[in-house]
């Protein structure tokens, strides 16, 4: 395969991603057995009563009354719910997961929680990490291969 | 939300490299293919640096990067990465979806809230269940893969060192 053969597969296969990813937005919503966090948003009361699953960044713990407030991001932007029957330790800055009930004013009532982050840090730890993961796959890569520069590409060493 | 990358890289390289001590054809040099492939849906995490919001205002149209994380996206990479290759085509871009595989099937075992994990089939639009073995930050998933990866690397480096066979 020529050079310039290649390039343009690579053109239209990121065409072919970007396509994809427009079909997969269009089409999250129908799929999604639950209220997005758009469709709270946008309509909070109509969904009252329903089943909801959204996740969220922890922005403050009450634990006299067990709750905590969350900020679930939206296309509009972020949406503020406080979370009632979070037994989990969570600090603000944590990430959660909430599979529960819709309130009246923006109250969620959590049949399930799952910490994903129990802190902000443990997102700077996964991050940190996932970079070490990088650079290895990056140094065990150039052991076996090398750029031929002639063809364009990667070529065995 | 996912098993970070550094996991995923290190699975995909245990695997590999046990099994390139029973099958012939998988010398080292396809070993960090392999992990290449492992860390595809990680890149879903671009997002980090260009917001969605971004790239919809771009495009003109509703965009989402969701469908690196999935079966489908995956394929469309490995492909891409697969021609800038100049030779072993095919054997570059099976072994770049069987990386990417296993981390989406890694990641269908987290633990989600209702037991069910995302769209990674995408595109079939079905989420399966899942057994809810661990969460993606806890330490004690990257320590206990970074511990068998040193395991499998040594006993890799001690069948090198070994007289008879292996090129």
């Amino acid at each position: 395969m020529r050079p310039g053969v290649r390039v343009l597969g690579v053109v239209l296969l990121g065409l072919l991603l970007v396509g994809m990813g427009s079909h997969y937005d269009a089409n999250y919503e129908n799929h999604w057995p639950y209220p997005t966090g758009d469709a709270l948003e946008s309509d909070y009361e109509t969904h009252v009563g329903e089943q909801v699953f959204v996740s969220g960044t922890v922005q403050a713990v009450d634990r006299g009354n067990e709750t905590v407030e969350i900020l679930v991001e939206t296309e509009q932007g972020e949406l503020p719910l406080t979370v009632s029957g979070v037994s989990r330790d969570v600090q603000p800055g944590g990430a959660l997961q909430v599979y529960g009930t819709v309130r009246p004013d923006t109250h969620l009532t959590a049949d399930n929680v799952v910490v994903v982050n129990s802190a902000g840090s443990s997102r700077t730890f996964k991050y940190a990490v996932s970079l070490i993961g990088a650079l290895l796959v990056v140094v065990l890569f150039f052991r076996h291969w090398r750029v031929d520069r002639d063809d364009i590409g990667f070529e065995v060493k | 939300m996912m098993a970070e990358l550094l996991t995923h890289v290190l699975v995909a390289y245990v695997l590999l490299t046990v099994g390139s001590w029973q099958i012939d054809g998988l010398t080292p040099r396809w070993v960090p293919i392999g992990m290449a492939g492992a860390a595809i849906p990680d890149l879903v995490k671009v997002g980090i640096l260009v917001d969605e919001r971004t790239v919809e205002a771009l495009l003109g149209f509703p965009f989402s990067y969701g469908p690196i994380s999935t079966i489908g996206g995956v394929v469309v990479i490995a492909a891409g990465i697969t021609l800038c290759f100049t030779e072993d085509r095919p054997r570059v871009f099976g072994l770049l979806v069987a990386g990417g595989t296993l981390s989406l099937v890694l990641d269908g075992l987290r633990m989600y809230a209702d037991g069910q994990a995302s769209f990674w089939l995408y595109p079939i639009w079905w989420r399966p269940p899942t057994p809810s073995l661990y969460v993606t930050s806890d330490p004690r998933v990257t320590a206990v893969a970074v511990v068998v990866a040193a395991g499998v690397f040594l006993a890799d480096r001690d069948a090198s060192d070994a007289p008879s066979e292996r090129r």
